[in-house]
């Protein structure tokens, strides 16, 4: 334990380098470099939104829309109450036709909604079933007395269960798994996973679609936005 | 002298004179065009004055001063002149465009006349078969029929026009030439009236050439004036006849040596009027593939840019000045496009034009001057600025580029106005967005720990199998809780089933009594014995007797003969025991412990119900 307490410790140093790196390189426009360095940064430490935000601006900058979607998404995913992500993901999402906040909602309420990421929400929900589900047991094994003593914080539990139930499944219905983002300009989808199919839509770079199923080199996708659907070249799509 | 007086009069204008008498007319060159191609507008003012017309402003269109033209007359001292004012117009877009009365002091204004420019066609059309060359092949030099002299004859006087070649391409420079031949002394200033243009733009290279020729054995002096005419667009363009009015000698009037001979002999001057055959000029099509950001200039073209200062702050105003210079119609050139820069706002530039001659070729400069403000503070480049053009030399399009400029923008002074030009310069002060772009980068050790916390939770919402537990806890705790409700609701039952659990209880604590104390050891034993088949049987242990157990059990499957058997014999032997608890060791005990074990086992199943 010891071991790996100070291997971390001087793991922080030898990362802030490259980071420094990194930010030397988009502070002097070379943002293809930067852009290399922040994803190294990444798949070191994946589940750090500032990294994937840093990413999507360098990316942006480099003039890979598409790509620097994909990377304010992900930030967005991991801390949607940052408003700096928030703000650039809806800078790149209106470059392509979209916003983040749905069209007739307004982007308060939005913001609202999204103010917990899906896994936060799951985190409570399945805290919430926790807590609920012991209370419950301890009441039925306890006397009268317990069970009384324990009964509203039982109600409470229970209704945090049910309340961010609720909330994770519909943010999920919003956000939902399997996402992608096109990656290729002005992609082509086709009525069929080949060539030899018709081009039914086209679709610009930076747009989110929902992956619907897998084919070879193909994807079947659809539009968030739009609510069509097509097959799409595996290449063009870059999976959230 | 002769030609010092007509080099005077074909460069000079007319003289001025009192505004009075005057008309207007204006005529374009042509309706309908397409979009590139350029349209000539000219205003004819005719009369004993002077003046010269405003040019008219037309929303879409760019429009260029391309010169004038004048003839001249001086009748009985009054002098009567007429001044062809010549503007290019280039429209920027398709549509029906109007051109508005056009205002002459002293004259009635021109009536309005409309044109419309159709969309250019994707490729230019090709010549049709015989009719020369592929658009992009050269025009072939010749040389025009210029108007000789009768052969035969050695006139005293003639005018020549020459074309430096007869086909061109729209906007290539081709250069005119009228010289005037004059083997006899002038008596007056000869008059020139230009030749009329049809299609053409015409630009003056000035009275260039003089000298003397002998042609057919006649010795003549000449002059000539050189005009660089450039196509307005494709097809047959027309140059009117040159005309030339000289005031001859008579023949026989002038030969006498003498003074007196030619005082008292001379004879009123003959007026002769001298012109030049009309002449054509085929004008081709550009070649197909043009830039987008092709300007129409068929020449040689360079692009500089610069501003008058590098660092300036935020709000404020820097001058942008482009010259786009070269060989070319260069009063045609539009301004270069701007770059498209969301962090400048570019206000409307003012040009100014300043023509050179190279050799014979018309060129020079035109400058575009606007002023810019930098909108946010930071590192600014302006991108180089191009003008495609076609290069006849190389017989391809063409493109000039200015270097890049960097500017230091400083940020604003806060305390400072708003934009100082510009339409935004009234507005009320105040914060507003001048350019969207996205927000800066993002430390990662910016976590603090309520972040941390809500990652921790999420990690747990993904634990998967492990959020089974608090489901099998609360099933077993339903379950127990079934199971007291159920026996408290039955308590015979519930004595039954803690039967063999409260007589194993009594069993150890047998098996625990120290030997001293047998006896104690011996009615736990009995009590375990008795108070099993109690509970079990629904009875009070005290005054059970092994007659009444036995009758219980008669008829039980259980009740097998041996095992009642065994049952008589332990209740027995404890029975005997309890008299004499001493003959009891402590293997006794032990040994009649578990035969009681072994016979609770054995009636537990079947006295369960």
């Amino acid at each position: 334990m010891i071991l790996a307490l100070l291997a971390a410790a001087l793991a922080l140093p030898a990362a802030a380098a490259p980071y420094a790196d990194a930010k030397a390189a988009y502070d002097a426009g070379s943002y293809d470099r930067a852009a290399a360095a922040f994803e190294a940064l990444v798949a070191a430490d994946p589940g750090d939104p500032a990294l994937h935000y840093d990413l999507g601006n360098a990316l942006l900058k480099a003039g890979k829309l598409g790509r620097a979607s994909a990377s304010y998404q992900r930030a967005f995913d991991l801390d949607p109450r940052d408003g700096d992500g928030r703000h650039n993901l809806d800078f790149v999402l209106k470059r392509s036709g979209e916003e983040l906040a749905p069209p007739g909602i307004p982007a308060p309420a939005f913001a609202a909604f999204t103010a917990l990421s899906a896994r936060e929400l799951a985190g409570l929900h399945w805290l919430a079933a926790w807590a609920a589900m012991i209370l419950a047991g301890l009441s039925l094994l306890g006397s009268p007395e317990r069970r009384e003593a324990l009964r509203d914080w039982l109600l409470g539990a229970a209704a945090a269960w049910a309340l961010f139930g609720l909330w994770w499944a519909g943010l999920s219905a919003v956000l939902p798994a399997g996402r992608g983002v096109i990656v290729a300009g002005r992609a082509e989808l086709r009525n069929g996973p080949g060539e030899k199919f018709t081009v039914g839509y086209t679709a610009p770079e930076g747009r989110r679609v929902r992956i619907l199923s897998e084919s070879g080199e193909w994807l079947e996708v659809g539009l968030l936005k739009e609510g069509v659907k097509g097959w799409i070249l595996a290449a063009s799509v870059e999976k959230l | 002298m002769r030609t010092i007086l007509l080099a005077a009069a074909l460069a000079s204008g007319a003289a001025s004179a009192a505004a009075a008498d005057l008309s207007a007319t204006a005529t374009l060159s042509s309706h309908q065009l397409v979009l590139g191609d350029q349209i000539v507008l000219s205003v004819a003012i005719q009369g004993s004055g002077s003046a010269s017309p405003k040019p008219p402003l037309i929303p879409d269109v760019e429009i260029y001063e391309s010169g004038k033209s004048q003839s001249m007359t001086i009748i009985n001292g009054r002098v009567s002149s007429s001044v062809v004012h010549t503007f290019v117009l280039n429209p920027r877009k398709t549509g029906r465009f109007v051109v508005p009365a056009i205002e002459v002091p002293g004259a009635a204004p021109t009536p309005p006349m409309v044109f419309n420019v159709d969309a250019a066609p994707k490729e230019a059309p090709a010549p049709a078969p015989g009719q020369g060359p592929a658009p992009h092949q050269p025009p072939v030099p010749s040389q025009s029929p210029a108007t000789a002299p009768n052969p035969g004859a050695s006139p005293d006087a003639f005018v020549t026009a020459q074309l430096e070649k007869n086909r061109a391409l729209v906007n290539e420079q081709v250069t005119l030439v009228v010289r005037f031949f004059t083997a006899v002394p002038l008596l007056g200033a000869p008059q020139y009236d230009a030749p009329k243009l049809t299609g053409l733009l015409a630009e003056s290279l000035g009275a260039e050439g003089q000298g003397t020729t002998v042609i057919r054995g006649r010795a003549y002096n000449f002059s000539e004036l050189k005009s660089a005419l450039f196509p307005v667009q494709a097809g047959r363009a027309a140059i009117g006849p040159a005309v030339v009015t000289v005031q001859l000698p008579r023949r026989g009037g002038l030969t006498g040596d003498d003074f007196f001979d030619r005082f008292f002999n001379a004879a009123p001057p003959e007026a002769r009027r001298l012109q030049t055959d009309p002449l054509t000029l085929q004008a081709d099509p550009l070649p197909a593939g043009a830039p987008d950001d092709f300007s129409g200039i068929v020449g040689a073209l360079t692009v500089e840019s610069s501003v008058d200062r590098t660092q300036l702050r935020a709000g404020e105003a820097a001058t942008l000045t482009v010259v786009v210079g070269g060989v070319g119609n260069i009063k045609s050139l539009p301004e270069p496009k701007r770059p498209d820069l969301p962090s400048v706002r570019f206000f409307d530039s003012e040009s100014s034009v300043k023509l050179e001659r190279f050799g014979d070729k018309v060129g020079g400069a035109k400058t575009f001057k606007t002023v810019l403000v930098a909108r946010v503070s930071g590192p600014l480049e302006i991108p180089p600025l191009t003008v495609s053009y076609y290069d006849p030399a190389k017989r391809a399009y063409a493109r000039a580029q200015s270097k890049p400029l960097r500017l230091t923008v400083l940020p604003g002074d806060p305390n400072a106005a708003l934009p100082v030009v510009g339409p935004g310069a009234a507005t009320a002060p105040g914060v507003a967005e001048v350019a969207a772009d996205i927000r800066y980068l993002k430390a990662p050790d910016g976590r603090g720990l309520p972040a941390k916390a809500l990652a921790a939770l999420g990690a747990f919402g993904r634990t998967g199998p492990w959020h089974a537990l608090p489901g099998a806890f609360l099933l077993v705790a339903l379950a127990l809780d079934l199971r007291r409700r159920a026996l408290a609701a039955d308590p015979r039952g519930r004595r039954a089933s803690e039967a063999r659990a409260a007589s194993e209880r009594r069993l150890r604590e047998a098996e625990a009594q120290p030997a001293a104390d047998r006896a104690r050891a011996v009615a736990l034993l009995g009590e375990a014995l008795t108070g099993y088949f109690a509970d079990k049987l629904g009875q009070p242990a005290a005054g059970l007797t092994l007659k009444a157990v036995t009758a219980a059990l008669q008829g039980r499957k259980a009740a097998q003969a041996a095992e009642l058997a065994r049952l008589r014999s332990v209740w027995e032997e404890l029975d005997l025991l309890r008299y004499a608890p001493g003959g009891a060791g402590q293997a006794e005990v032990k040994r009649l412990a578990d035969e009681i074990r072994a016979l609770a086992l054995a009636f537990d199943k079947e006295l369960r119900s």
